[in-house]
């Protein structure tokens, strides 16, 4: 009996563990004329593509502006790696790299069309070649292309937003209004929220367990495990959202048209 | 010496006002536009005329504008005809000439209110405002209309006007301009140059 009530209490744990944990509207910081594209950090400072004011901003935990760069064409979802900025260039077909003394250069790249979204993992790097309707993948100094216009899978409409993890590579095919998901030679594993009724899938942001989804025309963020199965949607206070990041437990949602932060805390 | 100054004098006037370009200053109101890669889309587009200068594209008000050397000779047709191959709907247009002349373009009105008479209604597949804009200008352009009216959330497209003009002659028309409806089905070449938040599910 007594073994009984400790398997149940050590299973019913176990279970509470693995139990998703909802996401609640906390604040919402409004941002001085800033239509944020893209946010990272760098060494804890937050910083964001202000793709209408061609530069980059950075702010404190309430909002305020810190420091802004400016003379970027169109910087859109940009990405963080050892203290380095990594800048698309929508507007100028062309990756920035902001070092930490602020100096500027240029990543040599196959010719892009449109960079909307780069990551940057370890020595590998993906760029969401917008226009082009693929992802340049660079590993071990040499470019690979993954897919091609069309709606199947494999294929994209206009992506804008890419994340490399351990194993994978995970694409915002925001026209096709899905993720999609790729080992590193380039072979498509998954296609996540096609069901979702999703209308233009812009940004994405992924965990060790979780998926992080904008939803832009529909003002929404999907929230999946590594599954695609739909855990929580949150619509409070969102408005033309087109990036997300988890920063010391909160989420940090950028609402492109309202030029503000909505912030959630479990 | 003094002649040599004076002549030097006059080739650096002559080389400085030679060189001062004049510019023709173009404002065009975009119907629809909202999505930060559509509107930084059509400004890519129109980077295509060489020495395009001071750009400024407002999302919310749709408004674009930009400067563009006289000489160039830039003409409200080729401005309209830019927008409309990149698959935006244009709503007004300026252009300021440098010696002050305006030239001017408005778009066909939409009757402000639709009436229950003689109203027909037609489903049509789109995403966003500038589907909207699209959708209802392609039924205003046939004669006879008087209104059109696109929901984007039913997809409902309510319109008014001479009985005369069939509902299969309204539905090619919004066909032609990319959008699927309940009777004509887009061609895929036409589909794709919709700009990329109109690309609703086919």
């Amino acid at each position: 009996m007594k073994k009984t009530i400790l398997l149940s209490l050590v299973t019913l744990t176990l279970a509470s563990c693995n139990q998703y944990q909802n996401w609640f509207f906390e604040k919402e910081l409004q941002l001085n004329n800033v239509h944020a594209i893209g946010i990272t950090t760098v060494n804890n400072q937050i910083w964001l593509s202000d793709g209408n004011g061609n530069r980059l901003v950075s702010i404190n935990e309430q909002g305020e502006l810190i420091n802004e760069i400016k003379n970027f064409e169109r910087p859109m979802h940009i990405s963080a790696f050892e203290g380095n900025l990594l800048i698309p260039e929508y507007g100028r077909d062309t990756i920035s790299i902001l070092k930490p003394s602020f100096k500027k250069t240029s990543l040599i790249t196959p010719k892009l069309d449109a960079p909307a979204g780069i990551h940057q993992w370890k020595k590998e790097i993906a760029i969401a070649d917008f226009y082009n309707h693929r992802i340049l993948y660079k590993s071990k100094n040499k470019w690979i292309i993954i897919g091609e216009k069309g709606s199947h899978n494999g294929q994209f409409n206009y992506p804008t937003d890419v994340q490399i993890t351990e194993n994978n590579i995970y694409v915002a095919d925001a026209y096709n209004h899905r993720v999609q998901v790729f080992s590193k030679t380039g072979k498509h594993l998954q296609t996540i929220g096609a069901d979702f009724n999703i209308n233009a899938a812009t940004g994405i942001y992924v965990t060790d367990s979780k998926l992080y989804i904008t939803d832009f025309e529909n003002n929404r963020v999907i929230i999946t495990d590594l599954k695609g199965k739909k855990l929580q949607t949150l619509e409070e206070n969102i408005e033309k959202p087109t990036d997300i990041l988890v920063i010391k437990n909160q989420l940090w949602i950028l609402n492109f048209k309202k030029s503000s932060i909505s912030l959630y805390k479990r | 010496m003094k002649h040599l100054l004076t002549l030097c004098m006059v080739v650096l006037v002559s080389f400085t006002m030679l060189s001062q370009k004049e510019y023709d200053h173009f404002q065009i109101q975009v119907d629809g536009l909202g999505c930060p890669f559509c509107a930084y889309g059509l400004e890519k587009k129109f980077k295509e005329f060489k020495g395009l200068k001071k750009i400024v594209i407002d999302i919310e008000s749709g408004n674009f504008e930009f400067d563009y050397p006289e000489d160039k000779k830039l003409t409200m047709d080729a401005i309209i005809d830019q927008v409309n191959k990149s698959g935006y709907t244009p709503k007004i247009a300026k252009i300021t000439r440098f010696d002050g002349f305006e030239e001017t373009f408005t778009a066909s009105e939409n009757n402000a209110a639709i009436s229950n008479k003689n109203m027909r209604t037609i489903i049509v597949q789109g995403n966003c405002e500038m589907c909207k804009a699209r959708i209802e200008k392609s039924v205003l352009s046939i004669a006879g209309i008087e209104s059109a009216f696109w929901n984007k959330d039913t997809k409902e497209l309510q319109f008014t006007g001479n009985k005369s003009v069939s509902q299969k002659e309204v539905a090619q028309q919004i066909a032609n301009a990319g959008h699927d409806n309940e009777l004509i089905t887009a061609t895929q070449e036409v589909y794709d140059n919709l700009p990329p938040c109109c690309l609703y599910k086919k």
